[in-house]
């Protein structure tokens, strides 16, 4: 178990539980991010933030600080 | 049919991406406008068309992921769709569309449409980008399990366009809400029990939002409205929800998708294996930490480019034609206020509005480009984190980087971002960096004062670090804004990356055509009416204390021998004019106030007459300083300016300080009226512009005084 911000790219994982602000878990929500969905970190951005992901068959951009409320396994 | 005359209203909802404006357009063709919805800053646009001799209204609600709404602009919509606005009738029918390849994260927002109360129909798109990854759909199943009539198209080749028309006519004749899902009996239960305390006027769909959205826009207006005793209700509740197992805002998720999932997984059939598809080949170049950042780089200097070198021509020609015409005027016309008003205030106001028309068609085609396929999302993912330093996001690149061209496009620009704090912070900053309109100020006084005598790096020094000062204030405000004015929660940065795809010449020049008609139609007018107010102020009075005219004088000047002292003549007349008029009084009485930046009167009041745009001081500057023609003649004025500063006390010794203050203060200040009448029509409020005015004059009047001060210590 570990969160979304320390995988990766090209690492895989399944999101185990969303934390972190009510506005962005919802968010998080409405984007597919959803217990049980498998991801992929596709990318890092060169400035090192933030991240790129695949959820389902969409490309999603999150800062990492986002990511970090993630928990993935 | 309820009777064959009315009017059918529907509203189409989709998330951003989903190819809900090609629809839009494919669906209304020209026959479209923008709506006018109090309190909304985004644009909502309306079209119509006839559907088997029925006429049908479409109202394009902007992109959304969800009815959660969390800003003012989100709530309009979900109001519209419950029919809570004045400006239109409930929708008839909703029309929601979804990218075939998404299909489950796409009929999220669908599932909540289904709680609106109102016949759905469901428009599935991209149906042939599915094809492609080898997802197949069996459409006649998924209308059955969702309980709404569903279609396949390809919006971009008007395909299935017609099966859309007969089924929404269909859906507004049997008219038969369909039912979501339902969300657990605790949930239910908290929201009869606010629903009696919130009274009817609420209907039970915003009751439930209430209790969903946390910190949300329906909680921030209900709470306000009710008082804290609401917000203690609603804390209690979410506890309880929480002790009971149905946390907020997870609840309803869970209970949406293990409705869809299900649906989906009947009715959708994929590959094992996900295909590597063209966005993944593309996506892996340009992620790349060497040819991605190369891309990147390339990119947006051809757009900065662009923007510069074939916009100029174009204004240039803009420019003469008008200047040209306004001779013609004065050449045809008796001298008097109307031919003055004719040549000097409106054919060269027409004209100093549509100068602004290249820039603005330029740069909207390459943001409709980049839109189109996909790269502006990429370039916002790249530069967030520099961004990000000064409380914006990466979807202020773009309007920053156009800026500097032209803050007029850059303001207009802002439009991609869908934070309204992070969008109104990009708007006030954007006049800071340094423009083109810069240019001929700084290129008349560096040439004036810090090329000969010195190395030949200097001028170009000067140049750079004139720039540097926008480059380097701008993020400083910016930041100061975010934490002060524009204070508030911390925006959620997730975006969606989309698909790389070819883009459509035709909605390219589309956007092109609104972005143009936008800023003529709707700007245009009050910056015409500015330039003709400033106008006024220089031409009046027009006689002199004798009660001369100024243009019998001049008429009789010209007729003097030889020309050269007709010449001198004339000029002098124009000279004392500018000084008698409106304009030149201010300037003198404002006198004191310009001084310690180390300027007199007629540097004061050529910085006044350039408020309606910076590259009019450089003119004004000109006639009062008796040169003639000053318009095109960069040098002359040059020449003039050296030659008056020598003979003066305080400029003769102190030359280049002021020439610099004189730069710092134009690079500083608002003296723009069509980027300040651009950032009215963007944000829908003159408070915003006004206060744009406010802190920039006062920005450039602090950072002239020092300059100047330190200068004068330096000097002396």
């Amino acid at each position: 178990m570990t969160t979304l911000d320390q995988l990766r790219p090209g690492q895989q994982g399944t999101v185990q539980a969303l934390g972190g602000d009510p506005g962005l878990v919802q968010r998080l929500y409405e984007l597919g991010l959803f217990e049980g969905e498998s991801i992929e970190v596709l990318a890092l951005a060169p400035l090192g933030d933030p991240i790129e992901i695949r959820v389902g068959n969409a490309r999603l951009s999150l800062r990492k600080a986002e990511a970090a409320g993630i928990q993935v396994s | 049919m309820n009777t064959t005359t009315r009017t059918l209203t529907v509203a189409l909802v989709g998330n951003p991406n989903a190819g809900k404006t090609t629809l839009f357009n494919a669906l209304s063709g020209l026959r479209q406008r923008v709506g006018n919805y109090p309190g909304v800053t985004v644009e909502m646009k309306k079209g119509n068309f006839t559907a088997g001799g029925v006429p049908v209204d479409l109202i394009d609600l902007p992109g959304t992921y969800s009815l959660a709404a969390r800003s003012p602009d989100e709530m309009v919509a979900v109001d519209l769709l419950l029919g809570r606005r004045p400006e239109e009738p409930r929708p008839d029918v909703v029309l929601s569309i979804v990218d075939a390849s998404n299909l489950d994260r796409h009929l999220y927002l669908t599932s909540q449409l289904l709680d609106l109360g109102e016949p759905v129909v469901l428009a599935v798109n991209m149906i042939d980008a599915a094809q492609a990854q080898g997802i197949a759909i069996d459409f006649a199943k998924l209308s059955a399990e969702l309980g709404i009539p569903v279609v396949p198209i390809q919006a971009n080749k008007g395909l299935g366009l017609d099966e859309v028309q007969t089924a929404l006519l269909a859906a507004a004749e049997n008219g038969t809400p369909p039912r979501g899902p339902t969300l657990p009996v605790e949930f239910e239960k908290e929201v009869a029990v606010l629903q009696v305390e919130l009274g009817n006027d609420v209907p039970v769909f915003l009751t439930r939002r209430l209790l969903l959205d946390v910190g949300g826009y329906v909680e921030q207006w209900l709470v306000q409205k009710h008082g804290s005793a609401l917000r203690q209700h609603l804390e209690e509740a979410r506890q309880r929800l929480a002790a009971a197992g149905h946390a907020v805002p997870g609840v309803e998720a869970r209970a949406r998708y293990g409705w869809l999932r299900p649906i989906v997984n009947d009715c959708v059939t994929k590959p094992a294996v996900r295909p590597v598809t063209w966005t993944d080949r593309i996506d892996s170049v340009l992620t790349h930490r060497v040819w991605g950042t190369l891309v990147f780089l390339l990119v947006m200097f051809g757009v900065f480019t662009s923007i510069f070198t074939l916009a100029t021509p174009v204004m240039d020609q803009v420019k003469d034609g008008f200047d040209a015409a306004a001779k013609g005027v004065e050449g045809a016309m008796d001298p008097g206020p109307l031919r003055s008003l004719l040549a000097d205030g409106i054919v060269k106001g027409v004209g100093g509005v549509l100068v602004f028309l290249p820039q603005i068609l330029i740069l909207f085609g390459f943001i409709a480009i980049l839109e189109d396929c996909g790269y502006m999302a990429h370039a916002a993912f790249l530069m967030d984190r520099l961004m990000s330093k000064c409380g914006l996001s990466g979807k202020s690149f773009i309007p920053m980087l156009s800026s500097v061209a032209c803050a007029v496009p850059g303001v207009m620009a802002a439009r991609v971002i869908e934070n309204r704090r992070d969008r109104l912070a990009t708007i006030l900053v954007a006049p800071l960096m340094s423009c083109s309109a810069r240019l001929p100020v700084y290129s008349l006084l560096i040439g004036a004062f810090l090329t000969e005598g010195y190395a030949f790096w200097v001028p170009g020094f000067a140049l750079f670090a004139l720039y540097m000062v926008g480059f380097t204030v701008a993020p400083l405000v910016a930041l100061l804004l975010k934490r002060t004015v524009l204070k508030g929660a911390t925006p959620v940065f997730v975006m969606e990356l989309p698909a790389y795809k070819r883009p459509m010449l035709r909605s390219i020049l589309r956007r092109m055509w609104d972005a143009g008609f936008a800023f003529v139609a709707r700007a245009g007018k009050i910056i015409l009416a500015t330039m003709i107010v400033i106008w006024a102020l220089q031409y009046f009075p027009n006689a002199d204390a004798n009660g001369v005219k100024y243009e019998d004088r001049i008429a009789e000047a010209e007729s003097s021998e030889p020309a050269e002292e007709a010449a001198a003549k004339k000029n002098a007349i124009n000279s004392e004019w500018k000084r008698d008029s409106m304009l030149g009084r201010v300037g003198r009485a404002l006198e004191p106030a310009f001084l310690p930046l180390g300027w007199d009167w007629k540097i004061g009041t050529a910085a006044l007459a350039s408020f309606p745009a910076r590259e009019v001081i450089v003119g004004t500057l000109g006639l009062l300083y008796e040169v003639d023609d000053p318009g095109e003649e960069n040098v002359a004025v040059q020449d003039a300016v050296k030659k008056e500063w020598s003979t003066d006390p305080i400029r003769g010794k102190y030359g280049v300080p002021v020439a610099l203050s004189i730069m710092v203060f134009f690079a500083l200040c608002m003296q723009c009226a069509s980027t300040l009448v651009v950032i009215q029509r963007e944000t829908k409020s003159w408070a915003w512009p006004a206060f744009t005015f406010a802190y920039m004059t006062t920005l450039a009047y602090v950072g002239a005084l020092l300059t100047f001060q330190i200068g004068k210590l330096v000097v002396g």
